[in-house]
């Protein structure tokens, strides 16, 4: 169904979920050791470090989630409520996620300079502005620095969303997303019937037989990168499970939420857990040029408690450890509530939301004036959080990556990390 | 950054290199030469877009002709001398700015025949290449803006659609059909026994028949090899997805389903495995197989008397996945 409050940007053309139906069922949570299952935890020991982001597309409203401000001009219907941290406060909306707000960290002096839902995207994505330089999606950079090679599952994959053959620039479409709009496999990794596995196995030695005869003569990037994908594909199709939260047990399921998110971030999880280096999970329908209030508080409740069922599974499992969580959008809303009752595209001065691996818990990073309107502490912009998120992932942002024989800086040389943001 | 308070300056169409043209002021019953409506295209009296095909046939403005040139360059050789083609900045300047500028020269030469233009690149000794480049090669040519060995064309979505079509004989039936069909009509039977003209004409019609029935392949292909929309498709990628629709989409698997004459049907009917091997290398490949390759064709059918059909089916599949099949080469 086509949303017709937005301002009519891609990011509403997916459809929503009812407003009770996001509301109805809510149980309480947040019991120590519900999810605790300590054969999963032992599993995750290695090193490997993931990241997961949770895209709220469209522009989340900062003054309804991470920096309210309430009871001033700007600051709307909601008020401002406590968290799990003394003294950091984020609005009403957020009541399970307030809870786990010392798994968390808040950088609320955010400037992009933009108000571009295309150009946020990739600021936020990328950590630069687009322009010249064909620099790879965060999720690219992060397969290829942190994937292991041989890995069964893809490095990068978007749930919710159609992949992007484009978004690895300069890596190669070897490192572009798997995309599952709808949270499943496509129906094409099934094999059909009458086709055996020992079938397909013997028709693809077949086929490295014919390769050979051709790569003998010729072998180019193109043709690396085409065999490549059938080996990948035959990998894929060994780890259907990985794709199935219907094998999850059905009281987790209904804690993650009965909706297109919930099984989302569901599925974010159980992917990650089988070694998925980045996924990146979108909710929609941010973008509330209209009834900015009614759409916040009908998706955020969609939101809350899935988000904080992410955590709290995350946690228990003992791989919040290994994971860096961001809640991150193009851009924010304006302070102004405009004459619909919505707030508009805003890029001056906003926030994003991080969790585990890698930060500093409970720490709030900036600090905007008293209505919102401006930053007035340690301002940053989307190239800052790029290095911060790789260094919380272990990696040296001002390292280099090869490529074609030629080293690139994988994040903005004139950027730095949030060094106090970090652990 | 949408800044509001700074007014900004009107700025006047202008054409690619040339002066800023002012729109004529007419009244508003006179900006019409033809009033448009529901079913009558409108003709303008004045059209900006008029302006920029004159520029464009002058030939004065050198970006434009060497972009058209490096476009059609890019279509011939795989690549742009110019490289990505979107990427035309001073930045990224030509591998071969002389030739470059010649190409657009002779475009504005020829009034843009883009016929001829292409009929002497296919002349050049660069287009005629050879894509291996032998033992003794030195590295440094293989890189592709050197153009000193041909590249490896991938197949556009169509064309793969269509050469798989053609290979598995499933378009070589689906022909024979069509132009049955049209023939059975007695007074056209007649029309085309009356010249070759004529008999052209049929064919003609077989062609387009066949592609208003099996062109919807094509788009399935799309939705898997193409780029996305609005963005020049020059760039390669493999994906697994890709990989996943050959070998479990049920489009394949049709076409490799024996019917009475088409790939499958034929080879079912070869008894000799060195035979066989040759039909299905010169259907799929259009070469004949290696003395190895023959080899191999009979020592996958070892065995396999109670599936052949199955075997032989794994054959063509391997052939149809085969970066022989899939580039240009």
């Amino acid at each position: 169904m086509k949303c017709r409050y937005a301002c009519g940007s891609v990011e509403h053309v997916i459809g929503r979920r009812a407003f009770l139906g996001s509301l109805a069922g809510v149980t309480g949570l947040g019991t120590v050791g519900f999810f605790t299952q300590p054969a999963v935890a032992q599993a995750m020991k290695r090193q490997q470090k993931h990241l997961l982001v949770i895209y709220l597309a469209g522009g989340l409203s900062q003054l309804e989630s991470w920096d309210p401000k309430p009871g001033t001009d700007t600051g709307g219907p909601f008020r401002a409520i406590k968290t799990s941290v003394p003294g950091v406060h984020i609005c009403e909306l957020l009541p399970y996620t307030a809870k786990q707000m010392h798994r968390m960290a808040l950088v609320r002096s955010l400037n992009t300079r933009n108000v571009d839902h295309g150009m946020g995207r990739y600021q936020m994505t990328h950590g630069r502005n687009r322009g010249g330089l064909n620099v790879p999606h965060l999720g690219a950079l992060t397969a290829r620095l942190l994937h292991p090679k041989e890995h069964p599952l893809p490095g990068f994959i978007r749930v919710g969303e159609r992949g992007n053959i484009k978004e690895a620039g300069y890596l190669g479409p070897e490192y572009a997303s798997l995309g599952l709009p709808d949270g499943k496999l496509p129906p094409v990794a099934q094999r059909p019937k009458g086709l055996t596995v020992q079938d397909d196995l013997r028709r693809h030695d077949f086929l490295r037989r014919v390769n050979d005869h051709f790569l003998a003569r010729r072998r180019t990037a193109e043709t690396e990168a085409y065999t490549h994908s059938f080996e990948q594909a035959l990998q894929l199709m060994e780890q259907q499970e990985a794709f199935r939260i219907e094998q999850e047990p059905q009281k987790l399921r209904e804690q993650y939420g009965d909706h297109p998110f919930g099984r989302h971030c569901l599925l974010a999880r159980r992917l990650i857990e089988r070694g998925v280096t980045y996924v990146q999970v979108t909710h929609t329908n941010y973008d509330t040029h209209h009834e900015n209030f009614n759409f916040h508080l009908e998706q955020l409740g969609e939101f809350d408690r899935t988000f904080a069922t992410l955590l709290e599974d995350l946690a228990s499992r003992g791989l919040l450890e290994h994971v860096l969580v961001v809640v991150m959008s193009e851009f924010g809303r304006t302070p102004r509530i405009n004459e619909r009752f919505g707030r508009d595209h805003w890029g001056k001065s906003w926030s994003i939301a991080l969790a585990g691996c890698g930060i500093q818990h409970g720490a709030v990073i900036g600090k905007t004036n008293k209505n919102g309107t401006e930053v007035v502490e340690r301002e940053v912009d989307h190239g800052h959080l790029f290095h911060t998120y790789l260094r919380a992932l272990g990696i040296d942002s001002s390292g280099t990556v090869e490529v074609n024989g030629r080293e690139m800086p994988i994040a903005d040389p004139a950027r730095e990390p949030i060094e106090e943001l970090l652990a | 950054m949408f800044d509001t308070s700074v007014k900004k300056e009107r700025v006047l169409p202008c054409p690619p290199g040339g002066e800023a043209i002012a729109d004529p002021k007419l009244p508003k019953a006179e900006l019409y030469l033809v009033v448009g409506s529901a079913k009558v295209r409108p003709v303008p009296r004045y059209s900006r877009r008029e302006q920029l095909a004159q520029v464009v046939a002058q030939g004065t403005n050198p970006f434009l002709k060497r972009n058209v040139a490096n476009r059609l360059w890019a279509l011939m050789m795989g690549r742009g001398l110019v490289h990505p083609l979107d990427f035309y900045h001073s930045d990224n300047p030509p591998s071969h700015p002389e030739l470059l500028e010649l190409l657009g020269d002779y475009l504005v030469q020829t009034r843009y025949d883009l016929r001829e233009f292409l009929r002497q690149l296919a002349l050049s000794r660069t287009y005629q290449r050879s894509s291996t480049p032998g033992p003794q090669f030195p590295k440094e040519l293989l890189e592709p803006s050197r153009f000193a060995v041909a590249a490896l064309r991938p197949l556009s979505p169509e064309q793969l659609a269509w050469s798989m079509m053609e290979a598995t004989g499933t378009t070589t039936v689906a022909r024979q059909r069509v132009r049955q069909q049209l023939l059975s009509d007695p007074r056209l039977r007649d029309i085309v026994s009356l010249d070759s003209k004529r008999q052209r004409l049929l064919e003609e019609m077989v062609q387009q028949r066949l592609v208003a029935a099996w062109g919807r392949n094509t788009q399935v292909f799309a939705q898997h090899y193409a780029g996305p929309s609005g963005e020049s498709q020059d760039q390669f990628f493999a994906t697994a997805l890709q990989a996943l629709f050959l070998n479990n989409g049920s489009v394949i698997r049709s076409w490799l389903t024996p019917r009475m004459g088409n790939l499958m049907d034929r080879l079912l009917q070869k008894k000799d495995p060195d035979q066989l091997a040759e039909e299905m290398y010169l259907s799929v490949l259009t070469r004949f197989p290696t003395p190895e390759e023959r080899q191999a064709v009979a020592q996958y059918l070892q065995g396999r008397d109670q599936d052949r059909q199955k075997a032989i089916g794994e054959m063509v599949w391997a052939l149809l996945a085969s970066v022989e099949f899939r580039f240009n080469h």
